[in-house]
């Protein structure tokens, strides 16, 4: 449990570690989205981390970088091949952000610095945990961004064929203020993403003044 | 870029002089220099008790006896080592008149050695080592005095302008320079008046004015207004000297009567009863110049040496005057302003004399190389960047903190 | 007897932050008292509006003021944890009162109170608290609020308004001077660009339409002198910013045979004065030395003349700021270094002075090609008829045009490559007869429909002829 607590707070991949932002930032324009994104990134890491682990005996140390990558190539391809044909709207709109996730610095990170050195109980618990938290940063910025820069709120719309649900819904009165569409820019996710650890940090302070 | 206006605050010494002559007892700082006479030894007005490390003297302004080896405070709120030597009152002196009409270089050299003349405009540097040179074509009698209250070079050059030009023209045969120029600040008709006779008898000497600024009395300075020209570390890469008016009257009384610096003039002004230009003996302890300046208009004071805008505080007023002090202002307002947030106008920057940008150098106070590269080394500490600070950042503060991390 | 040990220098001089910042302040009440008379008082004595309309301009200006006050009060509050006396000494020292100003100086007056206080807001926050307080921004806080509301807004502030204030809509029109030279095709001329605003005079004494700061260039240039003659403002910025600019555009203006109307109205419409005067002089974020502010102003007017002419939006000033702001800390190294050895200033003067020749010399030159229609060409040319060929849908129109009297008389196709189905629509509705008939108002000239390109290919050729023989 505090491995995973660990990986959603005190070593947070977007906000604290800094890993990721790439698809931190394109992909959080939909709640839905964000969501959906979280549970691949979730899948590839749990997969890559428990075999990465393994293995992690019998990789000489100087060939470590290209084996692991090609694990999670591995694991990324499948993934994908199993999106196109069942989940084909999701495919669309993860779009070129699906195979990226190979060099999503978090998968690359945490299979070299845990993974490699931890037994497979301790990496699967950390898979989580990592997962977990870059899940829930996406979504808290995704919800921010979609919510304040276009007025909706996307549940589950990309995949509905497959589970039959459509959850669309618009928030609050068109008024002067909101929406806001520099949100939706690449300029408001740049914005939200630094004020969210600026945020982050801050309260993280707080807590470590009141501890002494 | 040439200065900054201060006010003058000179009026309430302009033309005062009193002497006091007759100290109980005189110190003089033993640091690294080398003791001639041993504690219980007698000794006679104008003998020689320290050799330094110039291979100059220091000598003794007072007849008496060495009584003790005493932990006293210097002019710069120091505790150092002084020899006490008392006062026999019986004055019996060493020296007598020579002439000087015929004297050569080396027999210049060898007196101003002999009779401990320094430079008398607050650096203190041995004056026989600055004219041991052959190369010298202009001379510069720097009687500037920019900083305010200071009024002591002054009253030298304004009582004895005869003198310092006797002095000028043994200087001017010995060197055969091609000019002289007396500096004196603008609009001092009194002093015009007393000075420009004597420039129309020798063509050599001229009198310049130099416009109102502070630092102007800096050697830079001067000798880039009045030379337009500009030299790396000493005026005399441009075959330039330049000398203080009173450094120059101590060398015609070396050179006339064989008398070693025993004497100086001191102006004390601000905040005191009775404020005045004070002939002293060099090593009085100041507490006994009470008898001049009669007491302080205030229960509380910042007692000053070495000018306001150089110079600093000292905690007692039981400091010893020795031969680079000039002046002793007392202020009564004086308060420590807090200082806000820089707000990057660059007036430092503009206003700066040595040419260095000392907002750039507190941004960059931990970083040596950069440090270097912004040129710390030429501050001379003027304070002009401290004093013209609307957010009151002592940035003098940062730079002496910088100079100390480029060595 | 007590004696003090302090730091010197004991000589204390009577300037301080304070005083900077309410010269400032005293500088900028003529240009609100000013507006206050424009959008307000003028308005309220042609019926246009109610009291609360006449004082508007007041009320938009304090709210602006008063809300980064409070905004930057709460953060240091919230987050600062500043309490009691710690809090009253950060305000004193803060100056929040500032940005919120500006942005209410530059911010149209029609922007609802809603916006502007949210501007103010990011302008406290993302402009200045982020980056630790006062005195430590990199960015003029006042330009990110204008910035962030300008590309959030500018739909919501253009339909209650713009720039334009109620009587201004009446007498004048819908567009600001620099909108309207936007609308030009190419590069305009007196009559298109000052006359419907009135003369220069109306530009420089600031009865244009504009925001609260900005239109009064005389006010502006009065502040200015008094910020110099109390010795409170980098004054090489705006002089060598402005002399750029007009530089600049008095090239551009004498390749298209322009007059001195030409760079003037340039330098007196849009915020170019007021922010080269408050703006780009905002002594935090502008640089220290004096060889980094001849550097910074001449960038500056370079970029702005750029972005005049060569983008979208009709303002260059706030986006040239905020670009240059970016570069303060190189500048202020190439000062410092300059400042040791003068030669290491040369470089940077050179690429400046390369710049500013090559810039304004290539816009003049594109423009002034572009009067002149590539597609149209003169062959041969008479008393009394002109050959010329126009490039139409399939290639060139070649047509003889017959002149009697400084007028076409009639119009003999020689060649064209038109497709024969869409020509023959010209050719049925008798389009040629149409034009020569209605030579006088050319423009108003329906084109045929169906045939869209060929017929206004005609149009233009004859057009074009009339215009030659007009010269």
């Amino acid at each position: 449990m505090k491995t995973i607590l660990n990986g959603i707070f005190k070593e947070n991949p977007v906000l604290v570690l800094l890993l990721g932002l790439c698809s931190t930032l394109a992909v959080t324009t939909k709640f839905e989205n964000a969501y959906l994104m979280g549970i691949c990134v979730i899948i590839v890491l749990v997969f890559s981390n428990i075999t990465v682990s393994l293995i992690k005996k019998i990789v000489p140390k100087n060939v470590e970088v290209p084996v692991y990558i090609l694990i999670i190539a591995t694991f990324v391809t499948i993934l994908e091949l199993l999106l196109e044909h069942y989940v084909k709207p999701l495919y669309d709109v993860l779009g070129i952000y699906l195979p990226l996730i190979v060099v999503n610095c978090i998968v690359l990170g945490r299979a070299l610095s845990v993974a490699s050195k931890s037994n497979i109980r301790t990496s699967f618990k950390d898979a989580i945990g990592v997962g977990l938290g870059y899940t829930f940063v996406l979504m808290i910025i995704a919800l921010f961004r979609e919510v304040f820069g276009n007025n909706r709120l996307t549940l589950m719309s990309s995949i509905s064929n497959l589970t039959g649900y459509k959850a669309v819904y618009k928030v609050f009165e068109d008024n002067t203020l909101f929406p806001m569409q520099i949100l939706t820019t690449p300029a408001g996710a740049f914005l939200t993403l630094g004020l969210l650890i600026a945020l982050f940090n801050f309260i993280k302070g707080g807590k470590k003044r009141e501890s002494r | 870029m040439m200065g900054i206006r201060l006010t003058k605050c000179k009026k309430q010494t302009m033309n005062k002089i009193e002497e006091y002559l007759n100290p109980k007892y005189v110190y003089f700082k033993i640091d690294e220099n080398e003791m001639l006479k041993e504690v219980d030894d007698k000794v006679l007005k104008g003998e020689k008790i320290l050799k330094t490390k110039f291979d100059t003297f220091i000598h003794s302004s007072v007849s008496g006896k060495i009584v003790d080896i005493v932990e006293k405070l210097d002019y710069q709120n120091k505790k150092c080592k002084f020899l006490k030597i008392e006062n026999d009152f019986k004055e019996k002196e060493k020296y007598k008149e020579q002439d000087i009409k015929k004297i050569t270089k080396d027999e210049f050299i060898e007196n101003l050695k002999n009779n401990g003349i320094v430079g008398l405009g607050g650096a203190g540097f041995p004056t026989y080592i600055k004219y041991n040179t052959d190369e010298a074509k202009t001379l510069i009698i720097n009687a500037v005095e920019c900083e305010p209250y200071i009024t002591a070079d002054y009253n030298n050059l304004f009582n004895h302008t005869k003198e310092v030009v006797e002095a000028l023209k043994i200087i001017n045969k010995i060197y055969k320079l091609d000019e002289i120029i007396i500096a004196i600040k603008v609009g001092n008709r009194l002093l015009k008046e007393k000075v420009i006779p004597f420039t129309r008898k020798n063509n050599n000497i001229k009198l310049v004015e130099v416009p109102n600024l502070y630092p102007m009395g800096w050697e830079k300075s001067l000798v880039r207004y009045i030379k337009h020209t500009d030299y790396k570390k000493l005026p005399i890469e441009k075959n330039i000297i330049v000398s203080n008016v009173s450094t120059i009257y101590a060398i015609y009384e070396s050179l006339k009567f064989n008398k070693p610096l025993i004497e100086k003039v001191v102006t004390l002004s601000g905040d005191f009863k009775n404020s005045t230009n004070v002939k002293v003996k060099i090593g009085t302890e100041f507490k006994e110049l009470k008898e001049v300046f009669k007491d302080y208009n205030n229960d509380e004071i910042t007692l000053i040496t070495g000018g306001p805008m150089m110079g600093e505080s000292v905690s007692s007023d039981e400091f010893i005057i020795s031969n680079n002090l000039n002046s002793v202002i007392a202020l009564k307002d004086v308060k420590e302003e807090d200082a806000i947030t820089c707000l990057r106008c660059g007036k430092c920057s503009d206003n700066c004399p040595a040419k260095i940008c000392p907002v750039l150098v507190k941004d960059n106070i931990n970083d040596k190389d950069e440090l270097k590269r912004l040129n710390v080394g030429r501050c001379i500490e003027c304070g002009i960047c401290s004093f013209i600070c609307p957010s009151k950042i002592n940035l003098r503060e940062y730079l002496r903190k910088a100079k100390k991390k480029v060595k | 007897m007590k004696f003090n040990i302090l730091k010197g220098p004991f000589v204390k001089s009577k300037n301080s932050t304070h005083k900077i910042m309410n010269n400032l302040l005293i500088a900028l009440i003529p240009i609100i008292l000013f507006s206050f008379y424009k959008n307000g008082i003028v308005l309220y004595l042609n019926d246009k509006t109610d009291l609360y309309g006449m004082f508007y301009p007041l009320i938009f200006v304090f709210i602006g003021t008063i809300t980064t006050f409070i905004v930057e009060t709460l953060y240091a509050y919230i987050f600062l944890k500043k309490r009691k006396n710690e809090l009253i000494n950060y305000i004193k020292n803060s100056f929040s009162l500032i940005p919120g100003l500006f942005v209410s100086l530059v911010l149209p007056l029609n922007t609802p109170l809603e916006i502007l206080v949210f501007g103010c807001f990011v302008a406290t926050i993302i402009g200045k608290m982020i980056y630790g307080g006062f005195g430590k921004n990199i960015f003029n806080p006042a330009l990110i609020g204008c910035l962030f509301v300008v590309s959030t807004y500018s739909s919501i502030i253009n339909t209650n308004g713009g720039y334009i204030n109620k009587y201004e809509l009446d007498t004048i029109g819908s567009a600001t001077p620099l909108t309207n030279v936007k609308l030009q095709e190419g590069i305009g001329s007196y009559e298109t660009l000052v006359e419907p605003y009135g003369t220069l005079e109306d530009f420089f004494f600031g009865m244009v339409p504009g925001s609260v700061g900005e239109t009064c260039s005389f006010l502006i240039i009065l502040a200015f002198f008094y910020l110099m003659f109390k010795r409170v403002i980098k004054w090489k910025i705006p002089v060598i910013y402005v002399g750029t600019v007009f530089i600049m555009t008095y090239i551009i203006g004498s390749i298209n045979d322009f007059g001195i109307w030409y760079p003037l109205f340039h330098i007196l419409s849009g915020g170019l004065l007021f922010g080269a005067v408050f703006m780009a002089t905002d002594p935090v974020t502008s640089p220290t030395t004096s060889v980094g502010q001849i550097i910074y102003a001449l960038f500056l007017g370079i970029l702005t003349v750029l972005f005049r002419f060569n983008t979208s939006a009709p303002e260059g000033v706030l986006t040239s700021i905020l670009t240059m702001n970016m570069f303060v800390m190189l500048l202020d190294k190439i000062g410092s270094s300059s400042k040791i050895a003068i030669d290491k200033i040369i470089i940077p003067l050179l690429i400046c002075i390369a710049l500013i020749v090559g810039i304004s010399i290539n816009i003049g030159n594109k423009y002034n090609k572009e009067q002149t229609d590539t597609n149209f060409n003169i062959i041969e040319k008479t008393d009394n008829y002109y050959i010329a060929t126009q490039k139409g849908n399939g290639g060139p129109i070649k047509a003889k045009l017959y002149i009697t009297n400084a007028k076409i008389t009639n119009i003999e196709i020689l060649e064209h490559n038109e497709t024969p189905s869409y020509y023959k629509l010209v050719e049925d509705s008798n389009y040629i007869n149409k034009l020569i008939n209605n030579q006088e108002n050319i423009e108003e000239v329906d084109t045929v429909s169906g045939a869209t390109i060929s017929s206004s290919a005609l149009k233009k050729l004859v057009n074009n002829v009339l215009t030659d023989m007009e010269r």
